[in-house]
Parts: structure tokens; C-alpha cells; sequence
């Protein structure tokens, strides 16, 4: 035994030449435990998946509104236009059975779920539907909100996905993000009343409306229609006119002409106690006349020497290297400016965020609404032509009633800004600006309680949501101490060591 | 082992090898981590892992270029191999000493994903199978870095080699990924590669294929480098 031991012990040591064959073994054996454990993976899949953050949960935001609802006695039903079975196990209707399944247990007394198969034309417990008695185009990926009468279906035909109202989607058509809470809110909220004001959408000057805009303003409880002013007034049931990013300059109002120009259309809409949302875009064609109107409510785009718009660029709170995309802060120099800043606060939902946008000057008439940091600057072709200071990026104007309309109160919102509404900026988690849109309609323009602060669950959800250029760098030096103060630490005791 | 553990995380910081080392990795560290997130806005870890498992190729050897070379260049490999310590015990603790450092410098740089918890819903898993995966990787390449240190003593040349064996198992994957599908050295060539194998960390799968491939590649250099010595010690 001692003589086996002597000889394994010297073959270990490789005091021989079967050393080279124990190196060879030992290779061989971790190739072939190697070989082994690839098979089995190939097979078997011997592998754990860190599983990504894919559900969705319901927030508390619609938790007043609702309350209020189950206390008067209302009754909402969500109805699916599939089986059960289909619609749980559906791609993307999944997702809308499971926010609504956290709704209806959420809000016992006020939501309950059914569903239908609308190609046998029956209910879950049997008994036959009518698809005539509900308002709107019905197919299997249909969602009916009803509530004492009243209905309104969600339905898609956007994609072949299926759903897609539930979904925020890019240019292509695909989904980007899940925004179902907020659709199921809204239409909830949309069947409890049949008062919805009317939303006209201006059109005839090249005029954009994207399509998750034009969604907001359903959820805002908004029915909306379209309206060329160049052909007829405002309608007298408008609850908003819209002038989203026009390309081309609006009529004039000519003195003594008996054919009334958009111009005076809308002033007198706006003087009789309409409101009015413009947004307009600072590398566009100017339009003298819209802004001439703008500029009689107290709201200029402020301009350079060579007439082209200052656009605004704020460092500190840029989140694009560049500067010119930046979180702006809610001013608190009016009284609405405090209503609204009080409004995100309470749902916690951030700041909105602005890009490409032209500096707004206000007169006394209006107020600021969206402003930079301190920080701010404003350029114009390259060249800087304002110094660090507090510009204005969005701005709000009242405007007292005229004549019949004594007593009633007008309001202008106005951003010069083609990206401050488009759905990035809409649907992106961490900025508040659709919220900040819901409360401008909300606390000016006096719409129905819109779904405030519900959140979107991104399909990629990897951008850094609020994180601005200067926080970034204060990160990045933090980052950068502990090298620099292991540095200093090493040079120090090498000097001490070396002296002694 | 635990001697010789102490004497050489002594050694790194009574010289200035481990500052430098510490230094550079964090600093550099730092600033990818930075630039490809915070100034990208993107909690996607994916470039900067990749950058930091192509730096600890070329670091790396910093901490393990001295190990024997010096020893051998100083003549105090004598005093090692008359040493009342085993073979593999000094080999084991000069490789858990080069690691302990480089784990420590990838542990306080690993803090900075803190940053992306406030701004993002950061894949958790992700994030900890690629740290896994790099320093699974970094054993692997510290191991390397010993073998080729026991060879020479020029630490130069130690740190060139080191360099160069670690930069063909990282290419492997790309030479592979050259030859037609039906060819089965691609496939060869792709379990071989370190590279290919850190991607299915990198994508949050802890695979247990490649958890076994890193520790036997680390522990095969940590063998062969304990076989140089074994010889030397009985020649």
C-alpha cells in the first residue's frame, strides 16, 4: 500500500514521464465533462432565465374618481368580446384581461367582467347578445364599456394584433408600450356621463395630429370631430378648438370684407369663452397671422434678428447631450400654473419634458406655463442669443368674454414645440406630459376627470426615463472620486514608504 | 496558502501595481459605464459589459504579470519552492489574491448600476448574470495570466502572452462564426470561445454549460501552471 501511495505521489509530482500522460488526462476529462454538460444543455436546457419585469399592475390613480362612482350606485361592465379562455391566453389581449381582472377586483361595486363569443352571438352564461344595441364597429377584439344604457366599444383596427388601443404604437404599427390602465379608466369614466364636450381638430393648413394625441383627447372624454374654418365657425358646441403644428400661414381678417376670415372665426370663439390649444413648429414657415393673433392674447415666439425663433436650450436639465431636449418645471407664477402643479404632484408623475422648442415671451395678458431652470439659453442658427435665465416653453392666456359672452373666460395655451405632443413625449414612463395636458383640459377647459397618472410598461424598457445631462454628470464625478482618491490614497503611502 | 494568499495581496499594495490596477479598471470603469448609459440614456448594460470584458483582457495581466515572473527575476522562487507550502497551495493562493483584487474593483464599479434603479426598471437578473459572467471570466483569464507568468521571467513578455492567449479564446467564437454553418468546427469553435459563451449570461440565462466550461478553462491553467512548478521544484 505505502509503495502504491510512493508511486501515485510521484506520479502527481510528475517525477516521471507519466506526468505529460496526467496532464493529458486531466485535459481530456474537462473536455469531456465539458462535451457531457453541452449535450445535456442541448437536449435538456440546463439553464435558469433571469425572468424580465413583464407584468403590469394597476395603479391607485383612478382610485377617487371610481370611489365616487361605486358610492353614487354606478355599475360599469367590461365586456370581451371573446371566450374567456381565448382572450387570457391571447398575445396581446392578454395583458388587457389582466388589468382588467386587477380593475374589477380592485372595484368590486363598481366593475364586473363578462364576456361573449361574438361568433356564436352568445354570453359566458349563455343568454344571446345583441351587438346592434352597442355603439360602434364590433369584431372578436372588441372591448365594450357599459354602464345604465350607455356604451362605448373599444375596437381595433390598427393592427392584426388585435387590441392596439390598449397599446401605444411607432409609425410601423408596432407595439411599444402597454397604456391599458389608462384606456380602461377612461372609458370607464367615458360611460358614467353623457355630458362629453366636443374637440374640433382644425384642418386645411397642413395640420398634424398623431395618432396617440388624438387618443388622449378620447381619454380626456372628448368626442371629436374635424373643422375647417376656412368653410364654416366654429360650432357652438366646441369644448376645444385644436391648431396642432399648421405648415401654412391662417386668413387674415380684412376690414369691411363681408366673407369672415379663420382669423376672425377664432377670435371670436376664443372672445365668447372658447378654448383655444396651438402648438406650433419653430423650424417651419413663419405664419405672421397666427402669430399676430397669439401675440393680441399676450403670447409671442420670440425671434432673432434674422426672424428666425430662439430656440431654447437649458444644460442642467437637458436629457440629450445637445441641450435642446430638457424637463421643464411647472411655473407657479399664476393661479392655474398652481392648480396644474398641484394637480402632478398629487400624482406623482413626474415633469414634462420639451424638445426643439422656441422661447415664448408673455405680456401682462399671459403667463408662463412650462419654464426653463435658470440655466436656460436660447440660440438661434447656432449662435447664442440669450443668456442664462428663466425662458418660458409653454404659456397660458385668459381671455374675457365679449359682448353676449360678458363674465365668461377664454383660455389660449400655446407651445411653439412640433415634439412637445407627439407620442414619444406622450408615452414615455417618467414625464408628465400627457398629465399635464389632462390637467390643462381639466382645470381650463373644464373636461371630464381624466385618467391622471396611470403608468405605460415599456416593451423596452431600458431608456432612463427624467435623467437630466446634470445629474448625469454629478453621477459620473461621483463615479470618478474613488479612483481619484485610490490615486491620491497609493501615491501618498508609496512617497511615505520611499522617504523612510 | 493562506500565507501566501497574504503575502502577495500585501505585495500588490506595498508596490504600486495594485493601485495602478485599481485606478485604471475603476476609473476607465467608470467612464464607459457612463457614457454608455447615463450619457446615453439607456439602462442597457450590454456595450458596457462587453467593453469591460475586452479591458480585463488587456488589465488583467497587470495584476498577473509579476506573479512568477518576479519571483523568478528576483531569485525568490528558491525561498518559494523551499517553502513548507504545497505546489498547488502557492499557485491557488497567488490566483485567489490577483482575483480577490479584481473582484473587489469589479464589485465597487458594479455600484454605479445603483444609479439606473432611479430612472429605470432595470433587468435585475440581466445585470447580475453578466457581473456573474465577468468575473467567471476574469477567473478564467487570471488563470491564464499565472500559466504564462510561470514561463518567463520577463514580465513584459508575461504580460504580451497573457494578453495574446486570452484575445485568440475571445476570437475563436469570431473565426468560427466565418466558417459555413454546416461546418462542425464552427460549432467547435464557438464552445470555445470565451466570447460566444459570455452572450448567454449577457442575455440573463445562468447556463450551466457555460459555468462549468469557465471553471474547468480557469482550473486546467491553474493545473498546468502547479505541473511548471512541480518540475522546477524536483529539477
Amino acid at each position: 500500500m505505502a509503495k502504491f501511495k510512493e508511486k501515485l505521489r510521484g506520479f502527481l509530482r510528475g517525477e516521471n514521464a507519466s506526468s505529460l500522460a496526467l496532464t493529458i488526462v486531466v485535459i481530456a476529462v474537462a473536455v469531456i465533462l465539458n462535451v457531457l454538460i453541452y449535450l445535456l444543455d442541448v437536449n435538456y436546457g440546463l439553464y435558469l432565465y433571469a425572468p424580465e419585469n413583464d407584468g403590469y399592475t394597476v395603479s391607485d390613480s383612478a382610485s377617487e374618481a371610481f370611489s365616487a362612482a361605486a358610492a353614487r350606485g354606478d355599475k360599469v361592465t367590461i365586456l370581451f368580446c371573446r371566450p374567456e379562455d381565448e382572450v387570457k391566453t391571447h398575445t396581446t389581449g392578454s395583458y388587457v384581461y389582466d388589468t382588467a381582472k386587477q380593475l374589477a377586483a380592485k372595484y368590486p361595486d363598481l366593475i364586473t367582467l363578462d364576456y361573449a363569443n361574438i361568433i356564436t352571438g352568445r354570453r359566458a352564461d349563455g343568454s344571446e347578445i345583441d351587438l346592434s344595441e352597442f355603439r360602434g364597429q364590433i369584431d372578436r377584439n372588441s372591448v365594450i364599456f357599459l354602464s345604465g344604457g350607455r356604451s362605448k366599444a373599444v375596437t381595433d383596427f390598427t393592427t392584426t394584433a388585435g387590441y392596439s388601443d390598449f397599446y401605444v404604437l411607432d409609425s410601423s404599427g408596432s407595439a411599444v408600450a402597454y397604456k391599458g390602465e389608462e384606456t380602461m379608466t377612461a372609458m370607464t369614466l367615458w360611460v358614467l356621463t353623457d355630458d362629453h364636450p366636443k374637440a374640433y381638430l382644425t384642418t386645411g393648413h397642413g395640420q398634424q395630429l398623431d395618432r396617440e394625441f388624438f387618443s388622449m383627447l378620447t381619454n380626456a372624454g372628448y368626442e371629436t370631430e374635424t373643422l375647417d374654418l376656412r368653410k364654416s365657425e366654429v360650432p357652438a358646441d366646441a369644448g376645444l378648438v385644436l391648431i396642432c403644428t399648421p405648415i401654412s400661414d391662417f386668413e387674415a381678417a380684412v376690414e369691411g370684407s363681408s366673407i369672415r376670415s379663420e382669423i376672425a372665426r377664432l377670435t371670436d370663439y376664443l372672445e365668447r369663452g372658447g378654448n383655444l390649444y396651438v402648438s406650433l413648429d419653430p423650424y417651419g414657415k413663419r405664419l405672421p397671422t397666427l402669430e399676430a393673433f397669439l401675440a393680441r392674447y399676450g403670447i409671442e415666439v420670440s425671434r432673432g434678428e434674422d426672424r428666425s425663433a430662439n430656440i431654447l436650450r437649458d444644460s442642467r436639465n437637458a436629457v440629450t447631450t445637445d441641450g435642446y431636449t430638457f424637463v421643464t418645471d411647472v411655473s407657479g407664477d399664476s393661479e392655474t400654473g398652481r392648480q396644474i402643479r398641484e394637480l402632478l404632484g398629487k400624482y406623482d408623475t413626474g415633469s414634462p419634458v420639451i424638445g426643439s422648442a422656441a422661447s415664448l415671451l408673455c405680456t401682462e395678458d399671459a403667463s408662463p406655463l412650462l419654464v426653463t431652470s435658470p440655466s436656460g439659453e436660447t440660440y438661434a442658427s447656432g449662435e447664442r442669443t440669450g443668456s442664462a435665465g428663466v425662458y418660458t416653453a409653454a404659456a397660458i392666456s385668459s381671455v374675457a368674454g365679449t359682448g353676449e359672452s360678458l363674465g365668461k373666460t377664454g383660455h389660449l395655451f400655446a407651445v411653439c414645440s412640433a415634439s412637445f405632443s407627439n407620442a414619444d413625449a406622450l408615452t414615455a414612463a417618467g414625464y408628465a406630459n400627457k398629465d399635464l395636458l389632462y390637467a390643462v383640459f381639466d382645470r381650463l377647459y373644464g373636461s371630464m376627470t381624466p385618467p391622471y397618472g396611470t403608468a405605460v410598461l415599456s416593451v423596452d424598457s431600458s431608456t432612463l426615463e427624467n435623467l437630466t445631462m446634470g445629474a448625469a454628470r454629478t453621477y459620473t464625478a461621483i463615479l470618478m472620486l474613488i479612483p481619484l482618491a485610490l490615486a491620491i490614497v497609493g501615491a501618498v503611502l508609496t512617497l511615505r514608504r520611499k522617504n523612510r | 496558502m493562506l500565507a501566501i494568499y497574504k503575502r502577495e495581496m500585501r505585495s500588490y499594495f506595498t508596490g504600486v501595481i495594485g493601485y495602478v490596477f485599481l485606478v485604471i479598471f475603476l476609473a476607465v470603469g467608470g467612464a464607459v459605464f457612463a457614457y454608455t448609459t447615463l450619457f446615453s440614456m439607456s439602462a442597457d448594460t450590454t456595450a458596457y459589459f462587453t467593453f469591460m470584458l475586452i479591458f480585463s483582457a488587456i488589465v488583467l495581466p497587470l495584476l498577473t504579470m509579476k506573479s512568477f515572473s518576479e519571483e523568478r527575476k528576483l531569485k525568490t522562487e528558491q525561498l518559494l519552492l523551499t517553502s513548507p507550502v504545497s505546489i498547488p497551495g502557492m499557485v491557488i493562493g497567488k490566483f485567489l489574491a490577483a482575483y480577490t483584487v479584481f473582484a473587489g474593483a469589479l464589485i465597487v464599479n458594479s455600484l454605479s448600476f445603483l444609479f439606473l434603479y432611479r430612472y429605470a426598471a432595470v433587468r435585475t437578473g440581466v445585470l447580475i448574470g453578466n457581473i456573474v459572467a465577468l468575473l467567471l471570466v476574469g477567473g478564467v483569464f487570471i488563470a491564464i495570466g499565472l500559466f504564462i507568468s510561470s514561463l518567463t521571467e520577463n514580465q513584459l513578455s508575461a504580460a504580451i502572452g497573457t494578453i495574446a492567449v486570452i484575445l485568440v479564446l475571445l476570437g475563436v467564437g469570431l473565426l468560427g462564426n466565418l466558417l459555413p454553418a454546416s461546418f462542425f468546427l464552427r460549432y467547435i469553435l464557438n464552445a470555445l470561445s470565451i466570447f460566444t459563451r459570455f452572450q448567454t449570461f449577457a442575455n440573463g440565462y445562468f447556463d450551466l454549460a457555460s459555468l462549468i466550461y469557465y471553471l474547468s478553462v480557469a482550473a486546467i491553467f491553474v493545473y498546468l501552471t502547479v505541473r511548471v512548478y512541480d518540475r522546477r521544484r524536483y529539477n
